[in-house]
């Protein structure tokens, strides 16, 4: 083996070590580092039957990087958010999120810099990374674990005396469009809930690491229409928020507003019992001393009752559920701690935020995108055409909503 | 030219070659255990054998990875088959010397729910999906490289967990892969066999025999099941054969897989082939971080499990920690 070879090798063999070593000896550097991304939303009208596809340009605002300090984008994620069935067995009226995302075109651009393709690419068809859970051996089970994780791109390094603050939506109660048993609702009875888990993985301590958990429940909310609540600010000093005052949260094509027996209960979007506050967070400590260096976070949410009922009976007997995370937003920030705004915009995503393992497609920048304070970037989308015929494509008059992000994280110097 | 992978290679080759240089064997181990958590005890939380994670050797062992699965039959009198998605109401924890891995204990804001341990799909942070053409048949174990001496050979123990139904015997396939520690160059050592009943038995050693010219610096090992023979599916489930393996020549000669204790209806010495799958499979694997955990001779930890929702059945779950001996 030649000097060349060796020299080669040997530095191999020392940037491995230097992995294995604890990441805070690699990156105790003075900066501190955050996830952080941006997203957007949109949606995708139906209103009659065309042959002809559509573009959409989402809006750019949404993806503008409003903070003091760059954002590092690692990966791009996209799903179809809030369609209880994610692929359906039989031939219906209502197409879901898999066909859609293999009819979808989409262009990203940063202004002043690239395209990252000339034409239009199908979302489908660019390198996906590996995210997945195993595959489910009935098909009308919506996921093997019902988990989502996201590992840090860089350690987050906090102090013994911060926080983090994380709140689930509630799950937005919806009416079927068909079935076998006219319009069911869902989830069934409005007092039914979502058992959920909330985990960050730490290192440190006697077993080298830990985990903080927080067991939960998400609630259905039954509002005839779903806003943005009020808590939602728009004026966050370091991050600036959309909000289209009145504008629905999307309901997926077909699905529409529920409302129970009286009292019909409406639940906060941002509910108390589906949260791990910060308070909850710092109980929580494995470590007797000194700050903690968290490298992920995950989600389990049991909705094997959920699968059962969207199975069962006359419903959709052959259809394959998604998983909830798709139809529930999520926000999270730290307390106490150097920088406090939320993390990506309030109200992304489960399964965009926590896409180290996830249902939604996530594809990783071979070559990292930073954008500096004031960028943003640009995403545009090719629809497809409604309908081959009345009954085989996407149906006519209804919107399907589609959601991407951006994710990676952010460098602030301490 | 060279390709992405060569740097990785010579990585390996290099790091296999410090091992002769350095006089230290790495080999695998697995310890693992299987718990039955009647219904009857549902919510409690149920302690696992103390004896079964626990170096009984003379080296350290460095645990890297924790895997979860359901076993494949429950815990009734006539045992009848378990959802896999079962885990998603099981809770895991660890307890070493008053300290506990993950959490003490999940608490929330719910009535009901306090006291309830993480749930095994929280411990899930690796990403061990394939397609569903392997991901039901096959598990594979990317562990640490070993060497792989000239003349050496294996011993493969297989068993499945129940008879088969007549004319419903499963071929049993296990490969080693690895890399010439002279040529670079691949090598596949795969050996089979059709299980009928229950029983121990071996491959033939003559599969595995290393009668090449070289030591072979073996990273992978892969294990997948078939369909039963009257079937027209061929796709088998790694939760219905367990393996252990054993070098002979060089290495250890000890075997790789330590345990179960706590469930008496499952021979000592042989692992659901579900739980090899640290790099691809079905189970839930959690790697830990930083170094893993190190156990010095006599070292080793206790495992707790608990039913958070009641599945109505006596439930078993599989648990197991993979890692390496260090042997100087």
């Amino acid at each position: 083996m030649d000097d060349q070879n060796l020299k080669t090798i040997e530095r191999l063999i020392e940037a491995l070590k230097a992995d294995a070593k604890d990441a805070q000896s690699v990156y105790d550097d003075g900066i501190y580092y955050l996830p952080r991304g941006l997203w957007v939303h949109g949606w995708l009208d139906f209103p009659g039957l065309t042959f002809a596809r559509r573009s959409l340009q989402l809006d750019r605002e949404q993806l503008r990087n409003g903070t003091r300090y760059p954002i590092q984008i690692n990966r791009v994620a996209i799903s179809i958010p809030g369609n209880p069935i994610a692929r359906e067995g039989q031939d219906g009226l209502i197409r879901n999120s898999t066909s859609m995302l293999n009819d979808l075109d989409i262009r990203v651009s940063v202004p002043f810099r690239q395209h990252y393709s000339r034409q239009s690419v199908v979302a489908a068809g660019i390198a996906p990374k590996p995210t997945s859970t195993p595959p489910t051996r009935a098909f009308g089970e919506s996921s093997l674990w019902g988990q989502n994780v996201l590992l840090f791109d860089r350690p987050l390094i906090i102090g013994r005396q911060s926080g983090i603050d994380w709140d689930i939506s509630s799950f937005p109660a919806m009416r079927s469009p068909s079935g076998g048993d006219g319009a069911w609702d869902l989830p069934p009875n409005e007092d039914d809930t979502l058992d959920a888990t909330m985990s960050y993985f730490e290192r440190g301590g006697l077993m080298q690491g830990s985990a903080r958990t927080h067991r939960t429940q998400i609630r259905a909310d039954a509002s005839a229409q779903r806003r943005r609540d009020a808590s939602t600010p728009n004026n966050l000093p370091l991050q600036r928020q959309i909000v289209q005052a009145g504008e629905p949260l999307p309901f997926p094509g077909g699905w529409g507003a529920v409302s129970y027996e009286t009292p019909a209960r409406t639940i906060a979007y941002w509910d108390p019992q589906s949260s791990f506050p910060a308070n909850a967070f710092k109980t929580k400590s494995p470590v007797q001393g000194g700050g903690a260096q968290l490298y992920g976070m995950a989600t389990a949410i049991d909705q094997i009752g959920l699968d059962d009922y969207i199975t069962g009976a006359a419903r959709f007997p052959t259809a394959k559920p998604a998983p909830v995370s798709g139809m529930l937003g999520t926000r999270v920030r730290c307390r106490g701690a150097v920088e406090s705004s939320w993390w990506w915009r309030p109200g992304i995503p489960l399964n965009l935020m926590l896409d180290t393992v996830t249902d939604a497609a996530v594809y990783e920048l071979d070559v990292p995108l930073t954008l500096m304070p004031g960028d943003s970037v640009d995403v545009s989308i090719d629809a497809p055409a409604s309908a081959f015929s009345a009954v085989d494509g996407y149906e006519p008059g209804l919107r399907y909503p589609i959601a991407v992000a951006f994710n990676g994280f952010t460098a602030i110097e301490g | 030219m060279t390709s992405q992978y060569d740097d990785n290679r010579q990585y390996r080759i290099q790091l296999a070659m410090q091992n002769p240089s350095k006089g230290i064997i790495e080999e695998p181990r697995l310890y693992f255990d299987t718990i039955t958590l009647p219904t009857a005890r549902f919510g409690e939380i149920i302690a696992g054998h103390q004896e079964v994670f626990r170096n009984g050797e003379r080296f350290p062992v460095r645990i890297t990875h924790m895997a979860f699965a359901m076993a494949r039959l429950d815990g009734d009198a006539q045992p009848a088959t378990q959802a896999e998605t079962l885990i998603q109401r099981f809770g895991a924890r660890l307890r070493f010397h008053d300290q506990f891995y993950m959490n003490n204990l999940a608490t929330g804001q719910v009535p009901g729910v306090d006291g309830q341990i993480t749930p095994i799909p929280v411990w899930g942070n690796k990403v061990v999906a394939t397609a569903p053409a392997t991901s039901f048949s096959t598990s594979t174990w990317g562990h640490q490289p070993w060497v792989y001496s000239s003349r050496d050979t294996l011993t493969v123990e297989l068993r499945l967990d129940a008879d088969p139904a007549e004319g419903a015997e499963v071929t049993v396939n296990v490969t080693f892969s690895g890399i010439g520690m002279q040529s670079a160059r691949p090598y596949i050592f795969t050996g089979n066999l059709t299980l009928d009943s229950a029983g121990k038995t071996t491959i033939p050693p003559r599969f595995f025999a290393n009668d090449g010219a070289e030591p072979v610096l073996i990273t992978d090992t892969s294990i997948n099941i078939g369909g039963p023979l009257n079937s027209i599916d061929a796709t088998g489930d790694t939760r219905q054969v367990l393996v252990n393996v054993r070098q002979v020549g060089n290495g250890t000669g000890a075997n790789w897989v330590q345990g179960p204790l706590n469930d008496p209806t499952v021979p000592v010495g042989v692992a659901p082939a579900v739980l090899w799958g640290a790099r691809s499979g079905r189970a839930v694997i959690h790697e830990f971080p930083g170094q893993g955990l190190i156990w010095e001779k006599g070292e080793g930890l206790e495992l707790d499990m608990q039913m958070l929702v009641d599945t109505g059945v006596d439930s078993r779950v599989h648990a197991a920690m993979l890692g390496y001996i260090m042997v100087q």
